[in-house]
């Protein structure tokens, strides 16, 4: 029992999972530890009463185990005082996801979304007011990709900005992740903004966060995908809004550039000026 | 001991059957449930050990941040076969075939199992299967390097080529039939071979155990057998079922395997529930406290764990939460149950406190607390922030390692001396669970709050910054000081073997009909056996005085 | 026979009721490509079920003979006889097994093993089946397999 003893006094206050990011991981860390209590105050009490057995009823000279079957209202009684707890563990647990899956508005300092068409959200979870930053999330052996959808009129993202392993979201403004993959399982997962969800290819899946404070956060790939495993890290970057709209006109313009340098190489090595278009256009 | 007069037994007919060959030959062809038993354990007990010593390099490669000395590769073969090695080759067969071979005929008075060769048959089939799928260490690709549950499309042809994957699906395949097979001889056994007046609701609870997990064996591999057909048929047939961009459906693995998954967890848990039932009655030398109740619930979570397969896919978004959540959340009541019976079973006896009891009581505090972190997973709030961290490796050890692999140990301890006529060392015993019992709480209560801090599993290496060096370095610690504690328990195997003290027929006072027999067993099993009146029949031929309350 | 059967009965409507459940809030939810689950608790109590139902027959055809070890105050006396063929040693499941084996190689090293495989299957069948072949004066013995 050592480590158990020792472990709370070591790490105190740690043992709770990480929050603070957005309110989606905060309602986690709440009902964690609802039932971090609950729990710990039936784990003592049944090894409270295993140890008293222990000391009060060793063997010892003289003494005879009385041959008693069982006690059927004492049974019943501790089914059904497990089924009780169980009951307001299963109704807290069914309360709190609605608030945990589904997301909120964004706050007032937050991106304006209202002019319409450059932010659009998604059909699957959206706030109450419908408006949102929509990311998708793309996992592939072994980097994270995301692409600010809505920026063209293109549905599945061709043609929007884009960019690997860092996110930059503004803050205070209610984000969407769709989250998909293009090869194996990964899962999607940084630990203060709330839960993980699986990269499944072939499936989309849908997660939200909405972050108060500019930062970073920091995660990685929580499921096995290969070699690279380990090495597929993620971080999101929160900025006040403003500054995103920057950024995220800054990042077209380096791919608009990029764009034009590639092609300009590519009508060099075909030697035919006409060619690079007809090529990006078929690719 | 006065023992009362025992009846003769049914007599068995046994026809052209010359003496048993001795040597390896013996060992080779025999039929006889117990030898079939004690190759089982011993089988299982090395691969128990091989798998660990996979679990220590990890834990090596794990004790610092940026640590270079496994490679990526090797690391991910590691913990595959870690991982398939505990579940599909140690902790089943070690009690369902191990102990179940050895002790449900003794304790159910037969002459031998149903199926004597159907019962080799599955023992090499086993053996087969283990060395398939680590064959794939000798080839150029390694093994198989996927995690144990090997979701497509990462085990597809595309994403782990060679024939390590090929190995691990063959090999594993062959240990799900041999464990179909071995499922087929027990029950059989359990429903026909009976001795007169043992009816059901005298069984003891072990065998109880033993059966309701082999009907769950019975529905998970079939499925866990008809996923790998598909695999194989993606693999080399050229079929799409698990390949998206053909119109497959990478989640339908998941869904096959965990419908598989969930009631294999249990069938590593409930033969183990049966021991520490066993024991504990009998050191207290009491009758198990709520007999029906304990077969109740047994039942229960059996049914319940083939309903709850889809809480390993909460992330997946394409799972109903809350009837899994229910379902999952259900269980915690049976268990709740038998931990309840189990104190009631210790409460006014006279507890023996020797090392298979105190194995138990380490079962007890740890799968507990394995349990209380299962209520927590079983909520899919929680689950999303949890789910494949450190902390879903510390709750499924302190469940199989601090839980089952414990009982394991209990019951080494407590039917040894019944297996070789010799008890195995006290103060061994004893020096080999404080270190077991102090190093698996070092090595495993560190990672929860590693899992909530973020730390995945299946990660090979991480960043110093992350602030996860200290508690895995407690952690590698802690994994080999509970290394250490099961040399010991080896050690104590081995000197014992030789110079243990002689155990006798009944070395424990036993209440069930394995103890009525000599130690080790004659052929066949029984020369007399005792009335059966009730639950523990030998208690009752020794105890005149204390007989069980005969219920119906 | 009967405690036996009720169990696996048990087992089968419990697996019944569950994938019915199951199935109408897989509908009512919309995950209508999750068809894999109702599936398998289908084919569950599909397989208890035939288990349930081949107890029940011998329950039937033993009506009032009930088994030594079905009944509470039975003693050893009852159930004495001659219960079933034991053999004590066999070569054949340790062949069976490498042939099993042999073919699993051969599935993924190449036909070679297949073949030597197969020929030392089917002549552990034929030695299992050839030791199985009960003389003529016990032919009341039933042989297991």
């Amino acid at each position: 029992m050592a480590a158990l003893a020792l472990a709370p006094s070591a790490f105190a206050g740690t043992f709770t999972p990480e929050s603070g990011g957005s309110p989606n991981a905060n309602h986690i860390a709440g009902l964690y530890d609802l039932t971090l209590y609950v729990a710990l105050v039936i784990f003592v009490a049944v090894e409270g009463a295993l140890a008293y057995a222990l000391i009060r009823f060793r063997a010892r000279k003289g003494r005879v185990a009385k041959q008693m079957h069982g006690n059927t209202r004492l049974e019943i009684g501790w089914t059904i005082g497990a089924a009780l707890i169980v009951t307001v563990l299963a109704a807290a647990t069914f309360i709190s996801l609605h608030s945990i899956r589904d997301p909120v508005n964004s706050g007032p300092g937050g991106l304006d979304i209202s002019d319409g068409v450059q932010y659009e959200t998604t059909g699957a979870i959206k706030p109450p007011n419908g408006r949102a930053l929509t990311i998708q999330v793309n996992g592939i052996q072994y980097i994270w990709r995301y692409t600010y959808l809505g920026n063209t009129s293109n549905p599945d993202g061709l043609g929007d900005p884009y960019s690997y392993y860092q996110m930059v979201v503004p803050t205070n403004t209610t984000v969407i992740l769709k989250v998909v993959s293009q090869d194996v399982v990964h899962s999607w997962w940084i630990p203060q903004l709330g839960g993980k969800v699986q990269a499944v290819p072939g499936y989309t899946n849908y997660t939200w966060f909405k972050i108060a404070k500019p930062g970073n956060y920091k995660g990685q790939c929580s499921f096995l995908c290969g070699r690279g495993h380990a090495r597929m890290i993620a971080e999101v970057t929160a900025v006040s809004p403003a500054r995103y709209v920057q950024w995220i006109n800054q990042q077209k313009a380096y791919l608009a550039a990029a764009d034009a340098q590639a092609s300009t190489f590519r009508a060099e090595l075909s030697g035919k000026p006409g060619a690079a278009a007809v090529e990006l256009t078929n690719k | 001991m006065a023992t009362a007069a025992l009846n003769p037994v049914p007599q068995v007919v046994a026809h052209r059957v010359e003496r048993a060959p001795s040597g390896l030959v013996g060992w080779i062809t025999t039929t006889d449930h117990k030898r079939i038993g004690i190759l089982y354990l011993v089988t299982s007990f090395v691969f128990f050990l091989l798998g660990g010593v996979e679990a220590l390099l990890m834990r090596l490669q794990l004790g610092e941040a940026n640590n270079t000395l496994i490679t990526p590769e090797v690391y991910n073969q590691l913990f595959t076969m870690h991982g398939t090695i505990m579940l599909f080759v140690f902790l089943g067969p070690f009690a369902f075939a191990g102990l179940g071979n050895y002790l449900v005929p003794l304790m159910i008075g037969a002459p031998d199992m149903a199926f004597p060769r159907f019962n080799s048959l599955s023992y090499w089939l086993y053996l087969g299967g283990f060395l398939l799928m680590s064959a794939g260490f000798l080839t150029n690709n390694g093994a198989a390097n996927f995690g144990w549950f090997g979701y497509a499309p990462l085990t597809e042809a595309i994403h782990s080529p060679g024939p390590g994957a090929d190995l691990w699906i063959i090999g594993v395949g062959l240990t799900g039939l041999s464990g179909i097979f071995t499922a087929v001889n027990i029950i059989t056994t359990i429903f026909t071979l009976r001795a007169p007046g043992m009816v059901m609701f005298r069984m003891p609870i072990f065998v109880w155990n033993q059966m309701v997990t082999m009907f769950l064996l019975l529905l998970a591999f079939p499925v866990l057998t008809s996923a790998f057909a598909l695999l194989w048929i993606d693999r080399h047939l050229g079929g799409h079922f698990f390949d998206q961009n053909d119109g497959g459906q990478p989640i339908l693995w998941q869904n096959l395997f965990w419908f598989f998954g969930h009631p294999e967890v249990y069938i590593l848990a409930l033969p183990y529930f049966g021991i520490v039932t066993e024991v504990l009655a009998t050191m207290s030398k009491k009758p198990v406290f709520g007999y029906k109740g304990m077969i109740g619930a047994t039942l229960s979570i059996g049914a319940l764990s083939m309903g709850v397969w889809a809480h390993h896919m909460y992330t997946t978004g394409a799972v109903l939460l809350p009837f899994f959540a229910a379902m999952s959340l259900l269980i915690a009541v049976p268990t709740g149950i038998k931990f309840f019976n189990w104190i009631g079973t210790m409460w006014r006896g006279t507890i023996t406190l020797n090392t298979a009891v105190l194995f138990c009581l380490g079962f007890l505090v740890m799968f507990l607390f394995g349990g209380i972190t299962g209520v927590i997973l079983a909520q899919p709030v929680l689950d999303f922030q949890l789910h494949n961290t450190y902390f879903i490796v510390a709750h499924f050890h302190y469940v199989m390692f601090g839980g089952s692999a414990f009982a394991a140990f209990a019951g080494i301890y407590y039917w040894y001396p019944k297996m070789t006529g010799r008890l195995l060392s006290e103060k061994l015993g004893k020096l080999s669970f404080t270190v077991m019992f102090i190093g698996f709480n070092l090595c495993f209560f560190p990672q929860h709050d590693l899992g909530l801090r973020g730390m995945p599993r299946r990660i090979e290496t991480y960043s110093a910054h992350m602030g996860w060096n200290f508690l895995n370095m407690l952690s590698s610690i802690g994994a080999y000081i509970a290394g250490v504690g099961v040399l010991i328990t080896v050690c104590n195997l081995f000197v014992s073997y030789r110079k243990g003290e002689i155990a006798g027929d009944n070395p424990w006072d036993g209440q069930t009909l394995e103890w009525a027999c000599s130690s080790p067993p004659p052929d066949h099993n029984f020369e007399a056996l005792p009335p059966i009146r009730s639950e523990r029949p030998l208690w009752d031929a020794n105890h005149p005085d204390q007989l069980t309350k005969v219920g119906h | 026979m009967k405690v036996e059967s009720r169990t696996i009965l048990g087992a089968s409507l419990f697996l019944a009721a569950t994938g019915a459940v199951y199935w109408a809030l897989v509908y009512k939810h919309g995950h209508q490509t999750e068809a894999s689950g109702i599936a398998m608790l289908i084919f569950g109590f599909a397989a208890y079920g035939m288990l349930f139902g081949y107890l029940m027959l011998q329950y039937v055809r033993r009506q009032g003979h009930p088994r030594p070890e079905d009944s509470f105050d039975a003693t050893m006396a009852d159930g004495e006889g001659e219960i079933a063929y034991f053999p004590s040693a066999s070569i054949w499941p340790a062949g069976l097994a490498l042939g099993m084996i042999l073919g699993g190689v051969g599935a993924v090293w190449g036909l070679w093993y297949v073949i030597i495989g197969g020929i030392i299957f089917f002549g552990a069948v034929l030695g299992w089946v050839i030791e199985s072949d009960v003389p003529e004066d016990d032919q009341n013995l039933q042989a297991p397999h």
